[in-house]
């Protein structure tokens, strides 16, 4: 009987043969250290109480105190209105306004790389700047927007100080700062639309409307998608808008989840309960992300 | 079905004009060939037609009509383009059907039209399948679908069979013109292919630089060149050119060529066609040159390219390399000395400097 010879392998060539799997070491070490230990620490807090005494933290196994907290927090409700609120209509606003930015510019016949230019202007200034410049803007005194509102006749209003306003004035700023970003996405996606198609659609009887809503819409519908997504993900998570800008009041007329969090966690001290919430969020945004992945294969299958 | 008019027709973009006094008269049903090489014209003059291009000067009518100031979808006409363009959200179906949905025909009508189109064109098996799922050859045809579905007054082919292989463009052609002639569109189409200009044409215009060198029948412009751009542009292989002067050889007229060959010119002067001392280039088509055993040109063989049905033989000469269609069989060695003759019904004289085609009696204009 033959035996079949089995080469046999040295040290040096097993770990020839795997040194792309070791080559990946470093990356894994840096993954698990800045991604896995911060989420699985966040897990951990999320079912524990942590207090700090005499200069130590002590760690309790306190799932259900969370979880009471959540439901007790009477303010939990208003704030995931507002934020869905916030979410809704500001991405929506942001979208259209976008689109038609985009649009515009893409049909202009010169000087498009001034324009995008000036146009992302907004994405550029620093957020503490932004909301310094609009908490003058509100001013109820001489800011700008009651003076326009004096020039045609109308009372001064309270921007930041009424409950009914607040959300509209974050809203407002929460606009001007990004309707560049879906402007950008889009815009790249206007300039990459196939020419032909277009103007075979007009020579085949499309009328500007019908040309927009039959052939630019679906063909601009993957980076309308990655826009709308992205904006939705980030617009959940807005903070430095209102905290600079109405600190979430009058009341919590215009507080967001992530202000929330942060009164929770450093006005609070409720560091368990802050890390149940974030969790939370963490799904939201996951979810949000989830439904990006389905709508996008979706229109890559088409 | 209708005609096209095209009268002294200007494009400038700003301060440059491209292209001047375009004049061109298409009838109602022919198959019109604008054929040059890139960069002459012809591909922004069908635009001109189709209306995605402004003209700046002169007067499109298509039936009769001035359609200067309409929009491309009031001129009823239907366009392939190099790219198909075909709507890549939109199945086969809905490309087709697409500018009658437009036009709110009624659904019954355009299911009729979609699935009758789809027969002539071979597309019943790809209703449903998206643009992105067909081969180059199914989306031409999608592309020719979506334009003889509406049925319009006149057809514009934008080198629409420059993207496939070279035996489904062959196919295609013959395909295109077998459509023509059961539809009698009137129809114009843009090629940089001469070979497709002869074979589609019913007559062919030749552009180069933005001016229209000749318009007629394809071999009208092959017999006939106007000028030496077209002798040298339609024809493959190429036409053979001679430049040189004319001079007096006793009671003989002969080409003094550039190489210091002789070509006789038999009766060119006394029919006033040339002049002695006059710079002229005289071009011979590859069937106007033979292999004789004392022709008055000579040098050696280079290249014999046997295609089966013919046989094209290269010979550097001290003009240049020339090309003739030789006897099918012919089996010469590279580098064996031959003497060619011209045959003097194929000879074209161009004059030197205008590039215009001499005839006789012309002379001393």
């Amino acid at each position: 009987m033959i035996r079949p010879v089995v080469p046999r392998r040295g040290i040096v060539e097993a770990l020839n043969a795997s040194f792309r799997h070791w080559s990946l070491l470093p990356a894994v070490l840096v993954f698990a250290l800045l991604t896995v230990y911060p989420i699985v620490n966040l897990l951990r807090m999320a079912v524990s109480t942590i207090e700090f005494r005499d200069g130590h933290e002590t760690w309790s196994f306190t799932p259900l105190r969370n979880w009471g907290l959540l439901l007790a927090d009477s303010t939990l409700g208003p704030v995931v209105v507002n934020t869905l609120v916030f979410v809704v209509v500001a991405v929506s606003i942001e979208m259209v306004a976008g689109l038609v930015l985009a649009l515009l510019v893409g049909g202009v016949a010169r000087g498009k790389a001034v324009l995008r230019t000036l146009m992302i202007i907004p994405i550029l200034v620093p957020p503490v700047a932004i909301g310094s410049m609009f908490k003058l803007m509100f001013n109820h005194d001489f800011g700008f927007f009651n003076q326009l509102l004096g020039y045609v006749g109308i009372a001064p209003v309270s921007w930041l100080g009424s409950t009914s306003l607040a959300l509209l004035s974050v809203i407002i700023v929460d606009v001007w700062h990004w309707v560049p970003f879906i402007f950008l996405i889009l815009f790249a996606a206007v300039e990459g639309l196939p020419k032909e198609v277009l103007e075979a659609a007009r020579v085949d009887g499309a009328t500007r409307w019908q040309l927009l809503r039959r052939v630019t819409l679906p063909l601009l519908m993957p980076a309308l998608t990655v826009a709308l997504v992205f904006r939705a993900i980030l617009a959940f998570k807005t903070f430095d808008e209102v905290y600079l800008l109405t600190g979430g009041g009058p009341g919590t007329s215009s507080e967001l989840l992530s202000l929330h969090l942060y009164k929770v966690f450093f006005e609070q001290n409720q560091l368990g309960y802050g890390a149940l919430l974030s969790v939370f969020t963490i799904a939201g945004v996951l979810s949000l992300m989830l439904l990006a992945r389905w709508l996008t294969q979706r229109w890559a299958l088409r | 079905m209708a005609s096209v008019s095209i009268r002294r027709v200007d494009k400038a973009y700003g301060p440059t004009v491209v292209m001047k006094g375009i004049d061109l008269e298409v009838a109602d049903g022919e198959f019109v060939v604008l054929v040059g090489a890139s960069g002459c014209g012809k591909s922004t003059l069908l635009r001109m037609i189709a209306g995605l291009e402004p003209i700046s000067a002169g007067e499109i009518a298509i039936g009769g009509e001035r359609v200067n100031e309409l929009e491309p979808r009031e001129r009823d006409i239907a366009m392939v383009f190099q790219s198909y363009a075909l709507y890549p959200h939109l199945d086969v179906r809905a490309n087709l059907a697409f500018s009658l949905e437009l036009r709110k025909t009624p659904a019954a009508e355009i299911e009729a039209k979609c699935r009758q189109t789809a027969g002539v064109l071979d597309l019943a098996q790809l209703l449903e399948r998206f643009p992105r799922q067909l081969s180059g050859g199914q989306r031409q045809r999608v592309a020719m679908g979506r334009a003889i579905v509406r049925q319009p007054r006149v057809f514009l082919f934008d080198e629409p069979l420059s993207n496939l292989d070279a035996k489904l463009r062959i196919a295609m052609r013959t395909e295109i013109r077998a459509l023509h002639q059961r539809l009698g569109a009137t129809s114009i189409y843009v090629t940089h292919d001469q070979v497709e200009a002869m074979t589609m044409a019913d007559r062919m215009v030749v552009m180069n630089g933005g001016r229209i060198e000749q318009i007629g029948a394809p071999l009208e412009v092959y017999d006939r060149p106007g000028t030496l751009y077209v002798a040298r542009f339609i024809g493959a292989p190429s036409i053979n050119v001679f430049e040189g002067r004319v001079e007096a050889d006793g009671a003989q007229t002969r080409l003094r060529t550039r190489g210091g060959q002789f070509i006789a010119l038999p009766g060119c002067v006394d029919s006033g066609r040339v002049e002695p001392g006059r710079a002229i280039s005289v071009g011979l088509r590859p069937e106007h040159l033979a292999i004789t055993a004392d022709g008055p040109l000579r040098g050696t063989v280079s290249v014999v390219e046997h295609l089966g049905h013919e046989t094209y033989v290269y010979v550097d000469t001290a003009d240049g390399r020339v090309g003739l269609l030789a006897e099918r069989n012919l089996r010469l060695p590279p580098g064996a000395s031959v003497s060619l003759a011209p045959s003097l019904q194929g000879m074209h004289l161009f004059d030197a400097a205008s590039g215009q085609r001499i005839d006789a009696g012309e002379a001393g204009r």
